[in-house]
């Protein structure tokens, strides 16, 4: 088995970590990451939308739209009736779990690049689209039945974080621009892109280190629960890829933005939003479980399974 | 020896995630680290449910003696 380049920063940096080491990541130097990411994602995007623009791929963002509300619907009855959670961190880990996280989705590309294997170059409009229903599903679950909803602060939340904005801002620029225009800034953005993800997921991977420590803190069922979600997000994701006729490379993408789990936007928005949730148990699972679970195990897994089921 | 639901799901779970892990590995796909995962899993879910029912009976014997000495 052979492992991608970028998971190996991954692993140096959780290895690093768990060994106690003093690699020293600046914390200005990771949140510039998130933009560049987001944007460079964003961009790449918005290049390519021009020649996919089509009635049918309307409905696939229909389609995706509602995806991203039912996933936390999954997750929040799991975590309330198994877990035994209160209300709020049950609605607040869901809206976590029904969100995506770019870097997943940025791993998941390089895994194809790697491999050569083509997919549709829209994908970050739905990257994008995935961030926000979630976070209005999971404030709207976090409220009591009688109590008020301020729609113009869940709607501010949802729609206006940074995750959502970049890469919004990043596919409407890429747009306007065209593939020419693109092509003056593709130096920083497009081939610095795999560079720059191997940094980012060396820091993460000191994150994960860190956050796997406090699993012994919040019990098994955080554990147990953040590699079944992404099982069922996964499988879902890529059936519904697989209902819109999408290549391998798509099917494999949507697999994975559905077993993803956000933890930039959803914690930032949910601090705000939801201020007696405990955030770090979210972090936790979507961080210490989740996150090194898909880049480990779940891409890899997903495209064998993909490739094999449905499309040799 | 009991489990509460969320011990029974935790143990369920792992353990359906080391079957999933194993059948497809068999039938070739690269899915062994999910079986493994699966695995640490039920281990960990085991013990701690272990610990945790060990914790109740001694509590209950504890009780009962009390009881009886009073």
């Amino acid at each position: 088995m052979q492992i991608d380049i970028v998971v190996v920063f991954f692993l140096l940096g959780f290895i690093a970590t768990f060994l106690k080491s003093d690699i020293d990541f600046p914390e200005g130097l990771y949140k510039g990451l998130v933009l560049f990411l987001l944007l460079a994602i964003g961009l790449k995007g918005g290049s390519a939308l021009e020649q996919y623009f089509s009635a049918s791929l309307i409905i696939q963002v229909v389609a995706v739209l509602a995806f991203g509300f039912i996933l936390p619907l999954i997750a929040f009855p799991m975590l309330r009736y198994f877990g035994q959670l209160d209300r709020i961190n049950a609605a607040n880990i869901a809206a976590h779990y029904g969100s995506v996280s770019v870097a997943t989705y940025a791993v998941a590309v390089a895994f194809l690049e790697s491999k050569g294997v083509d997919y549709e170059a829209y994908f970050p409009l739905f990257v994008a689209i995935l961030e926000a229903p979630a976070i209005a599903v999971g404030i709207l679950l976090a409220k009591q039945r009688n109590s008020s909803v301020n729609l113009k602060g869940l709607l501010h939340e949802s729609l206006l974080n940074q995750g959502v904005l970049l890469l919004f801002g990043g596919v409407l620029i890429g747009w306007l621009a065209g593939p020419q225009q693109m092509a003056s800034i593709a130096p920083l953005f497009k081939d610095l892109f795999h560079g720059a993800l191997g940094l980012f997921l060396l820091a993460m991977g000191q994150i994960a280190a860190r956050q796997s420590k406090h699993l012994i803190e919040y019990g098994t069922f955080i554990a147990t629960f953040g590699i079944l979600m992404p099982l069922i997000g996964g499988l879902l994701g890529g059936l519904l890829a697989w209902s819109f006729g999408l290549s391998e490379g798509g099917t494999l993408l949507l697999a994975t933005l559905g077993a993803s789990c956000s933890y930039i936007a959803v914690p930032a928005a949910m601090s705000v939003a939801l201020p007696q949730a405990n955030q770090g148990v979210a972090i936790t699972a979507s961080l210490g479980v989740t996150f090194p679970f898909n880049v480990l195990v779940g891409i890899p897994l997903y495209y064998s399974l993909i490739h094999k089921l449905l499309f040799s | 020896m009991s489990f509460n639901r969320t011990q029974a799901f935790e143990l369920f779970t792992s353990l359906l995630i080391v079957l999933i892990g194993s059948c497809f590995a068999i039938f070739g796909y690269s899915s062994w680290m999910l079986a493994i995962v699966g695995g640490a899993l039920f281990v960990l879910s085991f013990s701690r449910a272990l610990r945790s029912s060990k914790r109740r009976t001694d509590r209950r014997s504890n009780t009962g003696e009390a009881q009886h000495a009073n």
